[in-house]
């Protein structure tokens, strides 16, 4: 059973510092935090923060112009069913990405976040993309399963979200690769 | 904290479900790193979708998620900056949760309590109007608030409110217990402790304060002469806690109060082996033979206290030294190098490089590292150092891109000039030629039904058949011109083959139009592909960036600048240090310094106690 605070102040008793106990600091209110130092160096991580974002726009712009870039997510719904270990991407037959994941990464995942598993370059024209998950199915089992996306890359980026859901119905993971419009 | 900000942060639903919008996975990515506690990943993600338009009507939701990774980041002036411009019409109740959350985290680190008070009232209104409990964050930040203007009945309530399962509820008990000692009330304060001790859970950060609660009840049963309560609670304290030396010294310094001499003899003894300079064990080193004194020969107290003093005087210079080094730049540097590169300061001194305990003597550095501020200057020196190392790389990045670029508007010129030098155009525009003439026969096709006239047939006729109606036509005009008598069975003869045409030409007129359309069907697929050929030549000769060598020069010079600004603060962080060393060792001689003035008075009086008993032998 929890204990109760139960603060009734009496008449207060300033404790006498003793010469040999004062040396042990131990008592000094905890979490605390902020130095004087420290707006200057939030301004700095600010500014980095927008140097790199001014990067990575620049990167997409020169190495992945719209006419050709293709990005893929992959977006786990509840994994009840499904521990995911690694993907594996294909695109026209050819492999373009694999991952391992750790199991931060996984957990991030099943908490909602989305992954970009790859950012890159695809002719225009017809295109297949094929993904192959690796991990474990219901019981703890091996389990390999891929899923396929056919797609016609046109001027504009092209988006294609990967997910895996829990088929309830049928207990088993259920994949599916879907452009995103 | 993390599942606070799980739910106030953001949307915590895993569910996914339908193909998500391309403004929510971007958001996504932004959580998959943030769930990583990536958190200058995920602020980076933010900013680049808000740059890129990609946050689609998310406008709340994207500035709630940069303000609080950036307040993650410890960049709270831009944090406050973005919640504030967050128009208020905009928020949904849960929105303003989530921002006065925010707002509340923001102001409690800044210690700004009016504003704290102000957005903890809205909080706790809304958090009661959408029926949701008082988060056991926002419960230790109110206590805190009303601790610190007295209100101490009101701050215990509220922290009886927290569930014993929250950390939180031990450090604002822990909190708690150490304003009410501040402020004289040691009873409750005591009381506070108590309650501390007894909070279940294993996790370290609770067992940890359980410590200290339990080590302050302890002084303060000792500083209100209740010297056994403070003995049985120092009993309880476990062997390995990291409290265990100071724990010793106050179970010493209360052996020798209660004149239980051979109990603090023990103690300190057990202290003293351990070696190093802990305060703790300096103290032992006077400890020891203050304690043999009432049970010993005095040649024995005498050669302890010789030995003390010599330890004492030894390190004294030990010290000196160290102060004489931090003076030093370079030395500091390394010093901060070795704190840096040991890990996380708070998980564990043991992780301490040997470099670091080398160049610092002994242990003296132990609990001078486990100070706050020594473990925010090495904090923030290490993010320095990765900002540093990270802008160090931009210019080498910029080159490549520098290089990208050229390429790409070499290639662009290039395929400017394949495309004029190919004869596409020239082919693209008369197959248009053709195409405009196609439709314009079907126009007229279409305009005039079949008349025996020439300008109908010669429309729908072949070249081969317009050139027979020609030659009938001028044969006709010819023998029109001639007598009758001569032509007449000629001119019918014509009339009749120029009939047969017309009949022929108006039977086939329906297959000859289809034709036209179907030819210039035709030609409209293939005028397409060469026009799509033609695009996609276009398309990427456009696509080399404008601008790139400015956009360049620019990044360069802020990148220059931000490094000019970071190696000051790297600078100064070691100054800092620096400054914090030498006033600890300052500190750290005061004291010896003290011990040794002790010591050398007791080594006079035992040497006076020998001296009177040989000469009283």
């Amino acid at each position: 059973m929890k204990q109760s605070v139960g603060v009734c102040l009496g008449s207060g008793r300033r404790a006498a510092a003793g010469l040999v106990v004062a040396l042990l600091a131990v008592s000094s209110p905890v979490m605390a935090e902020d130095t004087s130092l420290a707006g200057d160096l939030g301004q700095m991580k600010l500014d980095m923060a927008e140097l790199k974002r001014d990067l990575v726009i620049l990167e997409e712009d020169l190495l992945f112009p719209a006419s050709s870039q293709m990005s893929v997510y992959l977006a786990v719904d509840v994994g009840e069913f499904f521990q995911l270990d690694s993907v594996t991407l294909e695109l026209n037959g050819k492999q373009i990405a694999h991952h391992l994941y750790t199991e931060r990464q996984a957990d991030a995942l099943v908490r909602g976040g989305v992954q970009r598993v790859y950012l890159g370059n695809v002719k225009q024209g017809d295109n297949q993309l094929t993904a192959y998950f690796v991990g474990r199915g219901p019981e703890g089992r091996d389990f390999r399963r891929a899923t396929s996306v056919d797609f016609e890359k046109a001027f504009e980026p092209t988006f294609i979200q990967l997910n895996i859901a829990d088929a309830t119905a049928s207990h088993q993971p259920d994949f599916s690769a879907t452009v995103v419009e | 904290m993390f599942r606070f900000l799980c739910e106030l942060f953001l949307s915590c639903s895993a569910a996914v479900g339908e193909p998500l919008s391309v403004e929510e996975l971007t958001y996504r990515s932004a959580l998959f790193d943030y769930y990583q506690q990536d958190y200058p990943a995920a602020l980076v993600d933010v900013l680049v979708a808000e740059r890129q338009g990609r946050i689609g009507n998310e406008r709340v939701k994207f500035d709630l998620a940069r303000g609080s990774l950036a307040f993650e980041q410890g960049m709270v002036d831009y944090a406050l900056k973005v919640f504030d411009s967050v128009p208020a019409q905009a928020l949904t109740d849960l929105d303003r949760l989530r921002l006065d959350f925010h707002l509340a985290r923001l102001y409690h680190r800044q210690q700004n309590w009016d504003r704290l008070e102000t957005v903890l009232t809205e909080l706790e209104a809304a958090q009661s109007a959408l029926k949701t409990d008082m988060h056991p964050e926002v419960a230790f930040m109110h206590a805190d608030l009303l601790t610190r203007r007295g209100e101490y009945a009101r701050a215990g309530a509220i922290i009886d409110g927290i569930s014993d399962s929250e950390p939180y509820r031990a450090y604002a008990l822990y909190n708690f217990g150490v304003a009410l000692r501040d402020a004289g009330h040691g009873a409750e304060a005591a009381d506070v402790f108590r309650v501390l001790e007894g909070m279940p859970g294993n996790a370290q950060e609770v067992r940890d304060l359980r410590q200290r609660g339990r080590l302050a009840r302890a002084y303060l049963s000792r500083d209100a002469q209740a010297l056994e309560d403070a003995r049985t609670i120092l009993d309880d304290l476990p062997g390995s806690s990291r409290y265990r030396d100071s724990a010793l010294a106050t179970y010493g310094s209360l052996a020798m109060d209660q004149k239980d001499y051979e109990l603090a003899a023990r103690i300190w003894l057990t202290l003293r082996q351990q070696g190093g300079w802990q305060p703790s064990i300096s103290l032992a080193r006077l400890g020891f033979p203050m304690a043999l004194q009432g049970m010993s020969e005095p040649g024995l107290v005498l050669a302890h206290f010789q030995t003390s003093e010599r330890e004492y005087e030894q390190h004294l210079l030990d010290l000196t030294t160290v102060r004489r080094q931090s003076a030093d730049a370079a030395w500091v540097n390394r010093l901060m190098r070795a704190l840096a590169s040991s890990g996380s300061v708070e998980a564990g001194l043991a992780d301490l490089t040997r470099e670091a305990g080398d160049l610092l003597g002994r242990d003296e550095w132990l609990g001078w590292l486990s100070a706050g501020d020594v473990q925010t200057l090495v904090d923030e020196w290490r993010t320095l150092h990765e900002m540093a190392q990270w802008l160090g790389s931009v210019p080498d990045t910029l080159d490549i891109y520098e290089q990208v670029s050229r390429r790409q508007a070499e290639r662009a010129q290039e395929l400017s000039h394949a495309l004029a030098d190919s004869g596409v155009l020239d082919q693209a525009t008369a197959m248009r030629d053709e195409r405009n003439r196609l439709t314009d026969r079907a126009a007229a096709l279409d305009s005039a039904p079949p008349t025996m006239d020439e300008s109908w047939m010669l429309s729908v006729a072949t070249d081969e058949e317009a050139a027979s109606i020609r030659r009938l036509l001028a044969m006709r005009e010819e023998l029109a011109s001639s007598p009758p008598a001569q032509t007449g069975a000629l001119l019918d003869r014509v009339n009749r083959l120029l009939g047969a045409l017309f009949f022929q030409l108006a039977d086939d007129y329906p297959n000859r139009r289809w034709q036209l359309v179907r030819q210039g069907q035709d030609l409209d697929e293939s005028l397409a592909e060469v026009d799509a050929s033609v695009g996609r030549v276009r398309r990427a000769a456009a696509e080399h960036r404008e601008g790139v060598e400015a956009d360049l020069a620019e990044y360069r010079a802020r990148a220059t600048l931000l490094s000019e600004r970071v190696n000051a603060a790297i600078h100064d962080r070691e100054i800092a240090l620096g400054d914090l060393l030498q006033q600890h060792m300052a500190e750290q001689a005061k004291r010896i310094e003290q011990y040794l003035f002790m010591t050398r008075v007791a080594i006079a009086q035992a040497s006076d106690q020998l001296a009177m008993a040989e000469d009283s032998r």
